[in-house]
C-alpha cells in the first residue's frame, strides 16, 4: 500500500489546500507518474502524480480542505 | 459561451492552437486561456530549463473558477450573465477580461515546486515594469476586490492585477505558469458589476465597491495595452540555459 499525500515543501505558510478534480476514480487502475488529481492552494494549482501503480482509492473528495501531508488517496 | 451544456473538463481542453511571440496576441474567448494551457504543455515537454514571456488579451468575458463552475446554479448563472463565462484551470473567484486587461503569462522550470516562488517572480515582473511609469505598486491582499488572494498588484490601495499560478511536473523538473490579468484601460466598473452579478446568481453573498479596482488609464493617459507590454518586457530577465 502507498498513500498520496499533499507535498510538504510546496509551500511555506499555514495555508488551506483543496484537492479541485480527480483525474481518476475510486477503484481505478493507475500506472506510477499517471497524473492523479489537480490541488489548488492560494489560486494556484498543482498536479500530483501516482507515486505506484495499483488500485486506486480516493480518500478526499473535490474540495474538502486538506493540509500540507495530507494523505489523500491510497493505492494498493 | 455554451458553458452550461458542457462538462467542466470539455471546457478547460485547448480550443485552438497558437504560437506567439512578445508581442499582444489578441483572441476570442475563450481561445486566450486554451493558448495560455496550450503554451504551458509545450513548455513542459522541453528538454532544455529556460522562461517564457507572452502577453495577450481576448474578448470580454468572465473568467471563473472550477470551484465556482461546479455549483449548482452554475448552468443558470451562465445563461443569465451578460458576459460569457470562461472557466479556467486555476483557482479564486471571478475576474473579467477584454481588450483592456493585459494578461501576462510567465513560464519558469523550477528545480522544486514553490507557490510563493511562482508569485514573486510575476509580482516582481509586473512591478518592476510599472516602475517605468513612475508607479510603486504594492502587492498583497484586497478583501473588497474580486477574486482576492496574497497576491495582488495594488496601486493606490485598488486592485490593479489579479495572479494566479500552475505548477505541473515535466520530464526536467517544475514546469511553472504565473498568469497576471492587468487592467491597463476601458474601466473597470462595467466588469466589477457583471463579476457581483454572476456570483450572486451562484448564490453567493458578494458585493465589491465600484472603486475596488483601478486601471492604468487611470494614472497614466494615453497608455494602451501594447505600451504596458512593452514596459514590462523590458523589465523581463529570461532565464537561460547558458
Amino acid at each position: 500500500m502507498t498513500n498520496v499525500t499533499i507535498p510538504t515543501d510546496l509551500w511555506a505558510e499555514d495555508i488551506e489546500s483543496v484537492v479541485s478534480l480527480w483525474f481518476f476514480e475510486d477503484g481505478d487502475g493507475v500506472s506510477e507518474g499517471d497524473t492523479l488529481c489537480e490541488v489548488m492552494a492560494e489560486k494556484a494549482t498543482f498536479e500530483i502524480a501516482a507515486p505506484a501503480s495499483g488500485t486506486l482509492t480516493v480518500l478526499v473528495q473535490p474540495e474538502v480542505p486538506v493540509n500540507k501531508g495530507d494523505v489523500i488517496a491510497r493505492i494498493d | 459561451m455554451t458553458a452550461a451544456s458542457l462538462p467542466i473538463e470539455a471546457l478547460l481542453r485547448p480550443h485552438r492552437p497558437a504560437d506567439q511571440g512578445h508581442f499582444v496576441a489578441s483572441f476570442r474567448a475563450p481561445g486566450g486561456i486554451a493558448f495560455e494551457e496550450e503554451r504551458h504543455e509545450a513548455f513542459r515537454d522541453k528538454s532544455q530549463a529556460g522562461s517564457e514571456l507572452y502577453f495577450w488579451t481576448q474578448s470580454r468575458c468572465l473568467v471563473t473558477s472550477p470551484a465556482l463552475a461546479r455549483r449548482p446554479e452554475f448552468a443558470s448563472a451562465d445563461e443569465r450573465s451578460s458576459w460569457p463565462v470562461v472557466v479556467r484551470r486555476s483557482g479564486g473567484g471571478t475576474v473579467f477580461h477584454g481588450p483592456g486587461v493585459l494578461c501576462v503569462t510567465l513560464f519558469e522550470r523550477l528545480p522544486a515546486a514553490n507557490i510563493e516562488r511562482a508569485y514573486a517572480g510575476i509580482c516582481s515582473l509586473i512591478a518592476n515594469g510599472l516602475q517605468g511609469f513612475g508607479l510603486e505598486p504594492e502587492v498583497g491582499p484586497l478583501r473588497s476586490a474580486p477574486c482576492d488572494g496574497r497576491f495582488n498588484i495594488l496601486l493606490g490601495g485598488r486592485k490593479l492585477a489579479g495572479t494566479a499560478a500552475r505548477i505541473i511536473p515535466g520530464r526536467n523538473g517544475i514546469s511553472l505558469m504565473a498568469h497576471a490579468s492587468l487592467l491597463v484601460e476601458g474601466g473597470c466598473r462595467a466588469g466589477v458589476e457583471a463579476i457581483a452579478g454572476f456570483e450572486n446568481a451562484l448564490g453567493l453573498d458578494t458585493s465589491y465597491p465600484p472603486d475596488c479596482m483601478i486601471t492604468l488609464a487611470d494614472h497614466i493617459g494615453g497608455i494602451d495595452v501594447a505600451s504596458a507590454a512593452e514596459a514590462i518586457r523590458k523589465a523581463y530577465r529570461p532565464i537561460t540555459t547558458s
